[in-house]
């Protein structure tokens, strides 16, 4: 790892900060007049870490543009003080994408946060990069619309981050995730060029650069307002949860569902551990004493939802449920998700530090991978408990240790490092939806070749030659297959009042 | 070098010349990076289903022929993990029968056009069917690809799950490029449960503003309607999918609030979404078709333009987001003129194997167009990989 960024010291000397600062100061007038640029060290402090708080490193200056026009001359100043450019939605994001650089600008967006059209006739929204996801289904739940997709943060997570990560949520594979509901971006390039892309029509002229952009972590050009699609409210949801003596009876499950021609909204599996935890933590009613916990909700035309849940509880006792609770109101409904979202909490109290893995297998692997998890964790010592989004493959194993007993971090560390190559092993990707920001960049040569990383770095350099927008994230500084990491230290993290699942 | 006798729909002096068929992918890369170094521009396809669309251009001197015809078959489909993974010359009807039989299928019914179609094709040219407006397109069914780059590298993006945000989303950038950024040789889809059953309503007959009207309420309900459509000698026509339970009270709730004229027989009712998707009335027409892609609620003021300039022939799919247009013969339609009014992006369709049909795609506008051109030089520094035929 790069000592820098966890040790954090500055690669410049006092003086040469200061002196970059006053070029910012007068590169930039009308922000530094207006307080919207920040260059003390107590106001840049908070900026010192996303939300993944094992990296930190505080910048050199934080910009607050609340217009495109602003966002343009912040864009053109950095170029020609050669001060990289780190964007910032809310800082919630956990891979350390949103990581400072210690000579670095941090470029917040949060100042753009207002809705700028609702046109329910094409059934789609233009925002700034600012507002949060939850706001935009707020904007429209009054005339039965939502946003679909739906990390754990969303209540404070923004617009702009999401599309830069390309964030999921637990409706993935019915909904897809952000690249499927976004139909415009308006950017700001490393020159400075502002661009349009996309729009209310579903196709346009030329490649789909919408999607090159989408998920970039903010290396292609920074987000200044977003077009996204929205969706009727589904006239009924349903929930059902199933108890199972095993982990891969709750997988053999999920594959009969599909395999039964449902699409679920979501479907999650929380094995032995992760229920005797949260029963602990919240007592949300979770039976006690079983192997694995399958929630599946239903959603769509109330006609429909009927036939697909008699089929789904066909399904569920056919692979063994040994109980099965209903949850036909919302209240019963949040009730059930209450456990599952409390999940990642629960370990703060099972274990002074957990480390959360976020990478994506085949559902089908589900029983192989968590057999292989299993012995790894006594191979390591380590306690391993599971969360999983089965429905889209997505899995969350939390590794839990002692960070003040000494070389457990290290071995939770590598232990992390082995359960993402296993998932690239059995056919799984690095990452679901975490993105790989600095956290995993290293692990990049596991899954990608040579020829693979040259070609997706060229694009890189076209788009930004001199590497001036969020540098050091994704692609590795050195191609070999290295560990990566994320931690919760003492229950102490980012963000502790929002919600991780 | 292994040079096929003959497919279907070549001109015999396409026949005539040489065409490379590679056996496999390294082999692909191997003929690319040849064709790189001596800066020879190549043209490829597989099926040639859709050799009429997107812009030829004339034939260069130096031009070689690639067929990916041999890049075939199934490479593994597990129905329970709905992923299918296919060589990029697989026949889309060998896919769809293999798909059927498991009941699934790709949710967002590509375009055959003709018979001879490949998955290859299906993802390079990214032509979506009906469902669009409501499943999504081409670029929302494929989880990743292997190709061959301009430089005759051989790389992979994205893999073979939906949750991935794994390094940039290459797969869906080189998804209706044309194969001008890299030769697709494998395609990774996500797959989706084939609706038990499927029904279709036609709407009593209506003036076009009302139609419009009716269309957009519509596209916003909460029902699973996965076609709206029209046509002037028709009207609006309607396709809900689900169980067999599940259709009727939804087939209810629309009509007590839409006048349905009458439901079409079951028999018909694929048949007519798939006359359709095809566009099979007007490509079987004399005439240049035109294809247009705009704002769902814009599409009656670019038929107005459309018919002040003689063109009537036209229908509405996509709940409004789509017009195909047939110009008669002896008509000059300058349809992104037209397109450009309402927000929208044109293709023509060519006529014949020899038409080079430059106005095949839009124009971009200048800081688009550079912003596309970066891509495509990073993809393809030496403007080898089918250079012109999207447009750029």
């Amino acid at each position: 790892m790069d000592s820098t960024e966890r040790a954090g010291p500055h690669s410049m000397g006092r003086h040469q900060r200061e002196s970059t600062r006053k070029a910012l100061r007068k590169a930039l007038p009308d922000l530094a007049r207006s307080g919207q640029l920040l260059l003390s060290d107590e106001e840049l402090a908070v900026y010192e870490c996303d939300g993944l708080a094992a990296y930190r490193q505080a910048p050199i200056a934080v910009a607050l543009p609340a217009t495109t026009q602003q966002v343009q001359s912040v864009v053109i100043a950095c170029g020609q003080l050669a001060v990289p450019i780190v964007p910032w939605g809310a800082g919630t994001g956990l891979s350390g994408g949103a990581l400072a650089v210690a000579d670095g600008l941090v470029l917040s967006l949060a100042r753009m946060n207002r809705i700028l059209h609702i046109d329910y006739d094409h059934r789609c929204v233009t925002v700034e990069p600012g507002v949060t996801n939850l706001a935009v289904t707020h904007a429209v739940a009054g005339e039965g619309y939502y946003y679909a997709p739906d990390p754990s943060s969303q209540i404070a997570c923004t617009v702009g981050g999401n599309v830069a990560e390309n964030s999921g949520g637990v409706h993935c594979l019915k909904y897809g995730t952000t690249t499927n509901n976004l139909l415009g971006l308006q950017l700001v390039l490393s020159d400075g060029e502002i661009v349009e892309l996309g729009g209310p029509a579903l196709e346009r002229s030329g490649f789909d650069l919408l999607a090159l952009f989408t998920g970039s972590e903010g290396l292609l050009g920074i987000i200044t307002q977003a077009t996204l699609r929205i969706l009727r409210t589904p006239e009924s949801s349903q929930a059902m949860m199933a108890a199972f003596d095993s982990v891969e009876a709750a997988g053999g499950a999920v594959a009969s569902v599909i395999g039964s021609g449902i699409v679920p909204a979501g479907m999650e599996i929380m094995d032995r551990l992760s229920i005797e935890a949260v029963e602990d933590f919240i007592g949300c009613g979770y039976p006690r004493g079983v192997a694995a916990l399958l929630l599946v909700e239903i959603d769509g035309p109330s006609s429909e939802v009927a036939a697909q849940i008699e089929a789904v509880e066909q399904c569920l006792r056919d692979a063994g449920a040994t109980q099965l609770t209903h949850a036909t109101t919302t209240e019963a409904r949040q009730k059930l998700w209450a456990g599952r979202k409390a999940a990642f909490p629960a370990m703060g109290r099972v274990s002074p530090d957990y480390y959360c893995m976020d990478g994506t297998i085949p559902r089908g692997q589900l029983s192989a991978v968590l057999g292989r998890i299993e012995e790894l964790s006594q191979i390591f010592g380590l306690q391993v408990a599971n969360v999983f989004h089965a429905g889209d493959g997505n899995l969350h194993p939390l590794v839990l240790y002692d960070g003040n007993k000494s070389g457990d971090l290290e071995k939770a560390e590598e232990l992390g490092a082995e359960i993402l190559k296993l998932c690239v092993a059995v056919g799984g990707v690095l990452s679901g939806e975490h993105g790989i920001g600095v956290e995993k960049r290293d692990l990049m040569p596991c899954m990608f070749t040579d020829d693979d990383l040259d070609l997706q770095e060229e694009i890189r350099d076209t788009f930004d030659p001199d590497h001036l927008l969020n540098p050091g994230k994704v692609y590795p500084q050195l191609r070999l297959c290295a560990e990566g990491r994320t931690h919760v230290h003492g229950g102490q993290r980012p963000f502790p009042e929002l919600d991780r699942f | 070098m292994e040079a096929s006798a003959r497919s279907p729909n070549w001109t015999a002096s396409e026949v005539a010349n040489q065409i490379l068929r590679p056996q496999d992918a390294s082999q692909l890369a191997g003929f690319v990076k040849e064709a790189a170094q001596k800066q020879t521009v190549l043209t490829t396809r597989a099926g040639n289903s859709k050799w009429d669309l997107g812009c030829r251009g004339s034939k260069q001197p130096t031009e070689q022929v690639i067929s990916l015809d041999a890049l075939s078959g199934i490479v593994s489909y597990e129905p329970g993990e709905l992923v299918l993974v296919v060589g990029a010359g697989t026949p889309l009807r060998q896919i769809e029968q293999l798909l059927s039989d498991e009941g699934q299928h790709l949710a967002f019914e590509p375009v055959h056009w003709r018979d001879t179609a490949t998955a290859g094709g299906t993802v390079a040219v990214g032509l979506a069917g009906p469902r669009r407006f409501r499943a999504g397109g081409v670029r929302d069914f494929v989880l990743g690809l292997q190709f061959v780059d301009g430089q005759g590298r051989l790389v992979r993006t994205g893999g073979r799950v939906v949750k991935n945000v794994t390094g940039f989303d290459l797969w869906r950038g080189l998804t209706g490029s044309f194969g001008s950024l890299g030769l697709i040789t494998e395609i990774c889809f996500k797959l989706w449960p084939r609706p038990q059953t499927q029904r279709t309503l036609l709407l009593a007959r209506q003036d076009l503003e009302t139609a419009r009207r009716v269309m957009l309420e519509l596209a916003q309900r909460p029902e699973d309607l996965t076609g709206i459509a029209f046509a002037p000698h028709r009207g609006v026509s309607l396709r809900l999918e689900g169980s067999d339970r599940g259709l009727q009270p939804q087939i209810d709730a629309i009509a007590r609030d839409v006048d349905v004229e009458e439901e079409l027989p079951q028999i018909e009712s694929a048949n007519f979404w798939s006359q359709l998707r095809e566009v099979e009335a007007l490509r079987q027409s004399s005439g240049r078709v035109w294809r247009f892609v705009l704002p769902a609620g814009h599409w009656v003021a670019l038929v107005h333009d459309l018919q002040a300039a003689q063109v009537d022939d036209y229908f509405v799919d996509w709940g409004g987001g789509l017009v195909w247009a047939l110009a008669p013969p002896e008509q000059t339609l300058d349809g992104h003129r037209i397109a450009e009014r309402h927000g929208a992006i044109a293709w023509r369709v060519a006529t014949s194997p020899d038409d080079p049909n430059e106005l095949g795609m839009p124009s971009l506008e200048p800081g688009l167009k550079r912003l596309n051109q970066r891509l495509r030089t990073a993809c393809d520094p030496g403007g080898i990989l089918n250079p012109g035929r999207s447009g750029l």
